[in-house]
């Protein structure tokens, strides 16, 4: 055997040819590859049919039915709650649906004589909506709102006007406030359920929006006593937090730093809230700083499953800092400040 | 308040991997139906895997990539409902997959599709699960040995006979459909 034929041998070995279609070599080995195969048609023949099985079983997993259907998210939402059940498994709490999360504080009623006659004694009335027992979430859609939300929520009803009273119940809470359910009928999304949040210390409530396919959308507000209110106690890994302020109201998003969204459930948040008209406001109350402690409100949104006619959420430069800073119109028009870059620095990180 | 630190630290993350868990179930899926050969058992050990990986939720901090994490639990779920029921490589219903397929492709590339299904469901088990996992979802070896928990070695001994024996199995087949033609 010559030094040459030893040289090809060892190209060739089968560790090697594998490595080689699975492109697992670097690129100097990948030479030594090609040129040993220069003088082994039946080693290419044998690479060729490798590399042509790869091809095939990528085109084969392409052609498989494997969108997440809804009955399939139902059926596989509905056997793990029941198989954790089972188990007896203690899952502390699985917040947020698919892949995005949004949320919404209103602080309202800005001047402290009227929150203080709101609260009497001046304890905070900030959002509590997390602060219950803990719930089990599962990213999987449809029937998620059956098994952690309230019961007698329809994922496709429409809202019926008892679901919006609840809107009206929290504006009766400060008065001279209006409020409407933010419209995010253009992305999607559809108000299926309103509702209060007896439970919690402070006025509240929850709108749960959900998509064709099922998945929810759940927006907190409340009204908040004083300007010391948290907003945020976590923002996961990932996502972005976002306040801005107009008024007496704030609002606060935490999403997804990828999610196409974005931009238009802040767009149409801000929207649907600027229809409230607080007519008894003497000064605006300073926006609530994010800081560790205080209650969680979240939307969910499924970010996996692009929602139809959903413009794209434009790069936005705007750092997040900037983004707290409420821009504000005398009119009482509120604008929605620009979204934050999705930079690893913009990202609030978990406590 | 400490607890409540580490408890929403949990929180925090266990929200990222619930999410991350998402974006596998479509390969869990695909690889779960190519293994096992029928759609029902596939979403069944799908089920299955995601309950077991969520009941483990407390112990997350430890799971380095989630990716492999998920395919060896799977693994797991496969191996354990093959000793259950005895299953056998003759239990793989080709015909369930080529039935579901989403988009027809051209009548040339369902024929190749039929025959690496054909050829796949008579591999042995272990062989099929890497050719899945290093040829379908690309896992590198190193990932399917951890997935398979065996040496990177056993994953390549085993892929490359798998890949000689659908080699020559389509081989095969091609030199038959030949002879039709002619």
């Amino acid at each position: 055997m010559t030094q040459d034929q030893t040289r090809v041998d060892d190209a060739l070995d089968n560790d090697r040819l594998l490595r080689f279609v699975d492109g697992a070599l670097d690129d100097d080995q990948r030479v030594q590859v090609l040129t040993a195969l220069s003088s082994r048609p039946e080693t290419v023949a044998r690479v060729e049919a490798y590399l042509h099985q790869n091809a095939r079983l990528r085109a084969l997993g392409q052609h498989l039915p494997m969108h997440d259907s809804r009955t399939f998210r139902a059926d596989l939402q509905a056997e793990i709650v029941r198989r954790l059940a089972g188990r007896r498994t203690r899952i502390a709490s699985f917040r947020y649906a698919a892949a995005a999360a949004v949320a919404l504080t209103v602080l309202a009623g800005g001047t402290a004589l009227t929150l203080d006659r709101l609260a009497g004694t001046g304890a905070s009335l900030g959002l509590r909506a997390s602060s219950g027992a803990p719930e089990i979430y599962f990213p999987f859609g449809t029937t998620q709102l059956a098994a952690s939300e309230p019961t007698g929520i329809a994922t496709q009803a429409d809202a019926t006007p008892t679901d919006l009273a609840s809107i009206t119940w929290l504006a009766g809470q400060v008065p001279g406030l209006t409020l409407s359910a933010p419209e995010l009928d253009g992305i999607g999304l559809h108000l299926v359920r309103g509702e209060t949040l007896d439970a919690n210390r402070a006025p509240a409530i929850r709108l749960i929006y959900a998509d064709e396919v099922g998945s929810r959308v759940v927006l907190y507000a409340g009204v908040a006593r004083s300007n010391a209110d948290h907003v945020f106690r976590l923002v996961p890994e990932g996502h972005l937090s976002l306040q801005w302020r107009r008024g007496p109201m704030i609002f606060a998003l935490v999403a997804p730093t990828d999610s196409p969204q974005l931009s238009s459930i802040v767009e149409l948040v801000g929207k649907g809230v600027a229809q409230a008209q607080p007519r008894d406001v003497a000064e605006p109350v300073p926006a609530a700083a994010p800081v560790e402690g205080g209650p969680i409100q979240s939307i969910a949104v499924p970010a996996a499953r692009p929602v139809p006619e959903v413009p794209k959420a434009a790069p936005d430069p705007v750092p997040a800092t900037t983004a707290t800073t409420a821009t504000t119109t005398g009119d009482g028009v509120i604008t929605p400040p620009a979204l934050p870059a999705a930079t690893k620095a913009n990202e609030p990180k978990p406590l | 308040m400490i607890w409540q630190r580490g408890k929403m630290r949990s929180e925090a993350a266990s929200q990222a991997i619930a999410e991350e868990l998402v974006v596998h179930v479509a390969a869990l899926r695909r690889y779960a139906l190519l293994l096992l050969g029928d759609s029902a058992d596939a979403d069944d050990a799908v089920q299955e895997t995601l309950t077991r990986v969520l009941a483990r939720a407390k112990s997350w901090h430890t799971i380095g990539d989630l990716r492999p994490y998920l395919f060896s639990t799977l693994h797991n779920v496969f191996v354990d409902s093959t000793r259950r029921e005895k299953r056998m490589a003759t239990d793989f219903l080709s015909e369930d997959i080529l039935a579901s397929l989403v988009t027809p492709p051209s009548q040339q590339q369902r024929v190749e599709l039929r025959d690496t299904v054909v050829a796949l469901a008579k591999l042995p088990n272990e062989q099929r699960e890497v050719v899945l996992l290093v040829g379908l979802e690309g896992l590198s070896y190193l990932e399917a040995a951890e997935a398979l928990g065996i040496p990177v070695g056993t994953v390549m001994s085993r892929l490359s006979r798998g890949r000689e024996v659908l080699r020559s199995m389509t081989s095969r087949e091609t030199s038959r459909k030949l002879r039709v033609v002619k």
